[in-house]
């Protein structure tokens, strides 16, 4: 990872709220159940990206977390929510607190935005509290942005983990 | 079973009086040996202190000076290359104070040097220079400050394992009728050589460490376990044809779903020692179907070269899944793949899970690996997440209750002994658990 890629843009105001408020929308389909929706924000060939190590920068010559196509997503997204998802029973709840939204990259065709996540999750009597510096890959459509990919930095990836069934 | 029978005794370390063989009956075992700390901590010196624990492969230290971390149960060790070229192991810990001296999982070194007052060691642990010598002229322990040294390091093909035992069998035959897991791995290879790269993926459940060996050699689990996840699989049986990632991961989901009839034509094969394995596994394309692409054509010719065609069939028909060398090692020779269990507590355990590249082969196949791990053994995987919480389920159902025993007896009848060493059994038989138990009965019988 090259820290100049990391360099936000000068300020702008109306396309952060924007970004803002479609990170925002996508953590609150989270939070309310909706993956199908939330789904239906990643384009046909958008990538999900928990890296396993701090500056990773490959997918397929190093050990993921999570390294999905969309295909593996819809899996995931529908094995999340089939009554024999042990680990999912009972559902868990949680809470998306996206912030520090900054445009990374901006073209006509798409954005690089960077967030970060603090994610507090909770299921059978346990909480569990997530931080995560966060990339997404927009691009613009008609009907909207389309996320392109996401890349997942969670602060303790290298560090033992339990397992997750949740969606970052 | 009968719900009222009395516990037995809890462990007394210093005891000889104790006997484990109430605990692990031929058809059920008491659930304290999942439960108790006592048992733990008799696990801790009778089982990982003395049995050959893997540590680690030699790829991960290649040089003179080069180090890792490794456990031996709760034993956290330095795996050290010595200036010969030979492995040496001491426990991390300063002979002074007792500080952690190494803290880096991987590294390397010219010598260690303590944190907290100085005192430095060499490569082999002996003690090389500590402030204010002059002060220790009148200690009675002025003889030795070296670190403590683990007994026994011995490599087998590439493989360490370790043992603080004196008495330990020679690896060789400690690995027995597994060491044939090893080999397939290596011969794999068209070089002859592994390399340990692409890191380690660690999960970590709330459970005692012997629920993760025997579920890795549990047949009727899977379809009830994963059950979900191959049920999504079988909506999109189409998406097992796809390229790279999706059809690979779509293959492991669906193999899941085999029927008991089919899982009964995978054949179970236990050998002395608790060292168990699934053969007969990727036949008619289970798991993964036979391949023909530039890819897998280029390797196959690699490794001819190597072995000539006759070595090459016999070595690519190895078909087992998941090979136990117990008490700590789950290995997959087909994938290149290892799952290291390391207990932290009587109920919980830290299994890490990495693969290796073969030197000579195409890239891709590396590729291979490293996302059959991540279906496998992520923390993220579908699979190994829906694992994780049954061992937690049975963790707590067996921490309380009034039903102490955990029954072993499927398919007690047909066990058949192939040599005074090695068992035989159909895929839903219990026998690789018991089997393993039996090991676990020997060890913790040895005397103090």
């Amino acid at each position: 990872m090259n820290t100049t890629a990391h360099t936000p843009l000068p300020f702008d105001a109306t396309l952060t709220q924007e970004l803002t408020h479609f990170l925002a929308l996508e953590a609150h389909l989270l939070d309310t159940h909706r993956l199908d929706a939330w789904l239906d924000l990643y384009a046909e060939d958008a990538s999900y990206w928990v890296p396993l190590v701090q500056g990773q920068t490959d997918p397929f010559e190093h050990s993921s977390i999570i390294h999905d196509d969309r295909t593996l997503l819809a899996i995931r997204v529908a094995q999340y929510s089939h009554p024999r998802a042990h680990a999912r029973l009972p559902a868990t709840r949680t809470c998306h607190q996206v912030g520090n939204v900054l445009v990374l990259e901006q073209t006509d065709a798409f954005v690089r935005v960077a967030s970060t996540l603090t994610l507090v999750e909770y299921r059978q009597g346990r909480q569990r509290l997530w931080g995560a510096l966060v990339e997404h890959r927009l691009r613009r459509t008609p009907q909207g942005w389309m996320i392109a990919a996401k890349r997942i930095d969670l602060i303790n990836a290298e560090a033992e983990l339990d397992g997750i069934s949740i969606l970052f | 079973m009968p719900a009222t029978s009395a516990p037995p005794p809890s462990p007394d370390c210093a005891s000889t009086a104790w006997d484990a063989s109430a605990w692990v009956q031929p058809h059920r075992v008491h659930r304290s040996i999942y439960t108790d700390r006592a048992v733990f901590a008799l696990e801790q010196e009778r089982i990982f202190q003395r049995a050959w624990v893997y540590v680690g492969h030699e790829s991960e230290l290649p040089e003179p000076g080069d180090h890792i971390l490794a456990h031996m149960g709760t034993q956290e060790i330095v795996l050290v290359r010595q200036t010969d070229g030979s492995l040496a192991a001491f426990e991390n810990r300063c002979s002074h104070r007792g500080a952690r001296l190494v803290v880096q999982p991987q590294g390397h070194a010219r010598q260690f040097t303590c944190a907290y007052h100085a005192w430095s060691f060499q490569l082999d642990g002996q003690l090389q220079a500590m402030p204010l010598p002059q002060g220790y002229a009148d200690s009675p322990a002025k003889a030795d400050k070296s670190l403590t040294r683990i007994r026994q390091v011995q490599s087998y093909r590439g493989f360490i394992f370790a043992s603080h035992s004196e008495q330990a069998p020679p690896l060789k035959d400690f690995l027995g009728g597994l060491a044939s897991a090893l080999d397939n791995m290596v011969d794999r290879s068209p070089s002859g050589r592994l390399v340990q790269t692409g890191g380690k993926l660690r999960m970590l459940y709330q459970g005692n460490w012997k629920l993760f060996m025997e579920n890795a050699v549990d047949l009727v689990h899977p379809m009830f376990v994963h059950g979900g996840a191959v049920a999504v699989a079988r909506q999109h049986p189409e998406w097992a044809a796809h390229d790279g990632v999706t059809g690979q991961t779509t293959q492991m989901l669906l193999a899941n779903g085999l029927k008991l009839s089919e899982w009964d034509g995978v054949e179970l094969h236990a050998h002395a020692g608790g060292h168990v394995y699934m053969g007969g596994f990727y036949r008619g394309g289970v798991i993964a179907p036979a391949r023909v692409d530039p890819v897998f054509e280029a390797y196959t010719s690699a490794l001819t070269e190597r072995h000539g065609a006759e070595k090459t069939q016999a070595v690519l028909a190895v078909d087992r899944f998941n090979n136990l060398i117990w008490p700590n090692l789950s290995v997959n020779s087909r994938f290149q793949t290892v799952r290291m269990v390391q207990p932290l507590g009587v109920d919980q355990t830290l299994v890490t899970s990495y693969c290796f590249a073969m030197e000579g082969a195409p890239p891709e196949m590396h590729a291979l690996s490293l996302r059959f791990l991540n279906t496998a053994s992520s923390p993220g995987s579908l699979v190994a997440s829906d694992d994780l919480e049954i061992f937690e389920r049975c963790q707590q159902g067996l921490t309380e209750g009034l039903n102490d025993w955990i029954d072993t007896s499927r398919g007690l009848g047909g066990d058949q002994a192939q040599s005074p060493s090695h068992w035989r059994a159909p895929g839903t038989s219990e026998l690789p658990i018991r089997h393993q138990l039996q090991a676990w009965l020997q060890w913790m019988r040895q005397p103090a």
